[in-house]
């Protein structure tokens, strides 16, 4: 496409060139001069703490845990031991990064093997109800 | 509810899970009315980001109606309309007043690195993502914006994260007047990035990928002249001759660590020996002018990359980065939007309801049937 094309197009529609002053740009400068609150709704100057709830994981850095956190997803079982392991390392050390890979994988085979046991568990059960189906189907003959 | 769930490295699924509860008095519960997939979810998919938990949501560009507020919300009520800023800030700490909420310091005990994000990874903090029937919403007077009544969630829906992200990126450029840009990545933020390179008046903007279709929408959508990557044997020579032998003022990066392009940094990142292919970064650096504008919002996970920072250095180049500030950019990008300047919706390019979000993940991922942009539709 010719590219003189292309500009004409963006004229057209008023959109070349909309936002060319500095003063029209939502991110400039990157850091904000006034020091509000980001939106007028903001009304505390320090969050309200959420409650505390155990067992959920946070970086070693922080001396008490942030206002605001999720409590999906505790870490558990063997890969949870790894995950608190990593969390116990500072961020700024490869091997808390390793240390998460680590437990990323050694998830995925916990999960693996549970479902593993499921299907095991649940196979003799399945057999075992075909074969007392075929029984009464037989007796009733 | 029901929910997208993560089952391990390329395996999600739809499940029933126990719903969100508000956990906090500036918590609200969301009824997800629109979820798009976006490009950095499929870093989620292919295990490339650590911390995933099996079992978690993915999800932050969503839209929904609230059902259920906390006590100490003022700004919202049962029943308002609202999209969500992917990132989750508190609205009054150190970065939060500077204007910086991808990077306040209260919503993610799990790094320093980012603010929590909804539905990417305990990194982010953890939080469950919007793929899902409900959504908790944490500091609800901070970042949801009402949707106006006159419009509906899919015109508004991408200033959750794809366009004010890709306006970031044409800003962190530096882009004055006249300004020639390249821009590696035709995906949907590339998409937005094209388009906001011309709001901001550039003189010319080029698109970099090898995705054929891809191209061929960039050139329809954002009126962008395009490079297939795979037709050249050196991009960022090819690119220089193409500006005088110099090459172009500015470089965005909106690819991230699954970039194709280069064996060597495919076959790093897939071993975990870096995180994720930063071809796209390098590229980037290679192309540019010297003294001008790398801007990458590509996402990179930690720890760490082999980038031409010597390069970078020598060449006086300025590095420009960072996780959208979202909420800044909402009102302003609603009027382009408004007044038609950018057609947001005229991307998506397939809808399902989100029994079938698997599907959609499958299609996106490999970029099968012309997918630009899926939307998940979880009352359907």
């Amino acid at each position: 496409m010719d590219k003189n094309r292309q500009r004409m197009d963006h004229k057209d529609r008023s959109a070349h060139g909309a936002d060319a002053s500095m003063s029209d740009r939502p991110g400039v400068p990157m850091e904000r001069p006034s020091r509000d609150p980001l939106t007028p709704a903001t009304h505390w100057h320090e969050p309200e703490r959420m409650r505390n709830v155990p067992g959920v994981t946070r970086r070693v850095e922080l001396k008490q845990m942030t206002p605001m956190f999720s409590t999906a997803f505790p870490p558990k079982g063997l890969s949870g031991m790894i995950r608190r392991k990593a969390y116990s390392l500072p961020e700024t050390h490869a091997r808390h990064w390793m240390t998460l890979l680590f437990a990323d994988r050694v998830e995925l085979w916990e999960h693996r093997v549970a479902r593993l046991v499921k299907i095991v568990a649940v196979v003799p059960v399945g057999i075992a109800g075909v074969l007392l189906a075929t029984r009464l189907l037989r007796s009733r003959r | 509810m029901r929910a997208l769930t993560y089952r391990g490295p390329n395996n999600v699924k739809v499940e029933k899970k126990r719903d969100p509860e508000v956990q906090h008095p500036n918590d609200v519960l969301l009824k997800v009315t629109r979820a798009a997939i976006c490009g950095s979810d499929l870093h989620l998919l292919h295990g490339l980001i650590p911390d995933t938990r099996i079992g978690c949501t993915f999800g932050h560009e969503f839209t929904g109606t609230v059902v259920e507020a906390g006590k100490s919300v003022t700004s919202l009520r049962e029943g308002d309309r609202v999209v969500v800023p992917f990132n989750i800030a508190c609205g009054s700490c150190f970065y939060c007043v500077r204007g910086l909420s991808a990077n306040c310091e209260n919503t993610n005990p799990n790094s320093d690195m980012a603010a929590g994000v909804y539905g990417y990874s305990h990194l982010t903090g953890g939080y469950e993502g919007g793929q899902a029937e409900y959504v908790r919403v944490p500091f609800a007077d901070v970042g949801p914006m009402k949707i106006p009544d006159d419009m509906d969630e899919e015109e508004v829906l991408f200033l959750s994260d794809i366009f004010p992200t890709g306006y970031q990126a044409a800003e962190m450029g530096e882009i004055k007047g006249g300004e020639t840009v390249v821009v590696f990545g035709s995906g949907p933020v590339g998409l937005f990035a094209m388009k906001s390179a011309w709001l901001l008046g550039a003189s010319r903007v080029i698109a970099v990928d090898h995705v054929e279709y891809r191209l061929e929408f960039a050139r329809r959508w954002a009126g962008v002249e395009t490079v297939n990557f795979k037709q050249h044997e050196d991009i960022a020579r090819f690119l220089k001759d193409k500006f005088n032998g110099r090459g172009p003022d500015v470089c965005i990066d909106c690819v991230g660590m699954e970039a194709e392009g280069s064996k060597m940094h495919s076959a790093l990142g897939k071993s975990n020996l870096e995180a994720g292919s930063a071809t796209a970064v390098a590229w980037s650096i290679d192309t540019v002018r010297k003294g001008g504008n790398v801007s990458i919002v590509g996402v990179y996970g930690p720890p760490w990359n082999l980038v031409p920072i010597g390069t970078a250095m020598n060449k006086g180049l300025t590095l420009r980065m960072n996780q959208c500030n979202v909420k800044r950019y909402m009102p302003h990008l609603l009027k382009h939007i408004r007044e038609g300047r950018v057609d947001a919706k005229g991307i998506i390019s397939h809808r399902f309801p989100l029994a079938d979000a698997p599907k959609a993940y499958d299609l996106f991922s490999g970029k099968k049937d012309n997918c630009v942009k899926c939307v998940l539709l979880p009352a359907a």
